[in-house]
């Protein structure tokens, strides 16, 4: 399997997922237990009452990341529990890129972070996911 | 000040919050220092590839409602850090509640938890968050 083989199926996967479609959420590039997302702020959509992202969006987009990363790896996943802490916002028209790995590929756990960056690579926030393996997806493997 | 003013004013603070309108979250009832707010799971909108609700979706419903809570005790609030620890899960056409409540209401942070409950008073989801306090409301006072 190749990177580009890989991110087909991935978004594939993704194109039935309703949350991810309304947040405009992208599946930008995918390796092995790695995957990068990212998410244009609208302002009619993403935005709060100071008017930057909302961080329930940028836990979205992270969660997502968390998602497909796990997907590379071939696991179809829940989330059991993610840890965000939020350390610098962005404002409307700009990107945010969320950059998920694997850390930890156990046979019913799987330990994923993702670092969200903005456009100028500042770290806008870290997250940290437990992710609870339901099945695999036959046609990725664990490893390649 | 009592809780049909405090919640009218609540309401209007988080009208222009563009990402709470696009998840459809709705404030039921605030008291001093707790919240109850509610998302109807549209399967258009709120729902990933299993057909539950994605738990970016129902995260943005618990730092929803962490905001909520401290915006009820006068405090002007952006998320530090939050956890959420993920339980059951639910189809589209049944409602998430969540109620959230401050544990610790400090100078600089406040601590507040929420749970998430399904139609029939399951616990969905567990969140404790960590916000950070940017400045105080004028019109709601930290102790009613």
């Amino acid at each position: 399997m190749d990177a580009a083989a890989c991110l087909k199926i991935v978004r594939d996967i993704y194109k039935s997922n309703h949350f991810v479609a309304l947040c405009e959420i992208k599946i930008d590039s995918v390796a092995c237990g790695e995957a990068t997302l990212s998410m244009i702020i609208n302002p009619e959509k993403h935005t709060n009452l100071y008017g930057v992202v909302h961080g329930g969006a940028l836990e979205a987009l992270a969660d997502t990341a968390v998602g497909v990363a796990s997907a590379t790896v071939g696991a179809r996943v829940m989330t059991l529990s993610i840890n965000m802490n939020f350390i610098k916002n962005i404002h409307p028209g700009e990107k945010a890129t969320a950059v998920a790995r694997v850390r930890h590929q156990g046979r019913t756990t799987i330990i994923v972070d993702v670092d969200t960056w903005n456009e100028q690579q500042e770290l806008m926030g870290r997250t940290i996911a437990t992710m609870f393996v339901r099945g695999q997806f036959e046609n990725i493997p664990a490893k390649w | 000040m009592d809780s049909k003013t405090c919640l009218s004013l609540v309401r209007d603070i988080f009208a222009t919050n563009h990402f709470v309108q696009l998840c459809g979250i709705i404030i039921d009832e605030v008291g001093c220092g707790t919240a109850r707010l509610r998302m109807p799971i549209i399967a258009e909108k709120h729902t990933n590839l299993s057909g539950n609700v994605h738990g970016g979706a129902l995260s943005t419903l618990a730092n929803t409602a962490v905001g909520v809570a401290c915006s009820s005790a006068g405090c002007i609030v952006v998320t530090q850090s939050i956890t959420t620890n993920f339980i059951r899960n639910i189809k589209a056409n049944h409602t998430a509640t969540c109620q959230a409540r401050i544990t610790h209401l400090g100078r600089s942070t406040v601590t507040v938890t929420a749970e998430v409950f399904d139609d029939q008073q399951h616990l969905m989801c567990q969140t404790l968050a960590s916000m950070f306090v940017k400045g105080h409301s004028e019109a709601i006072p930290a102790k009613w």
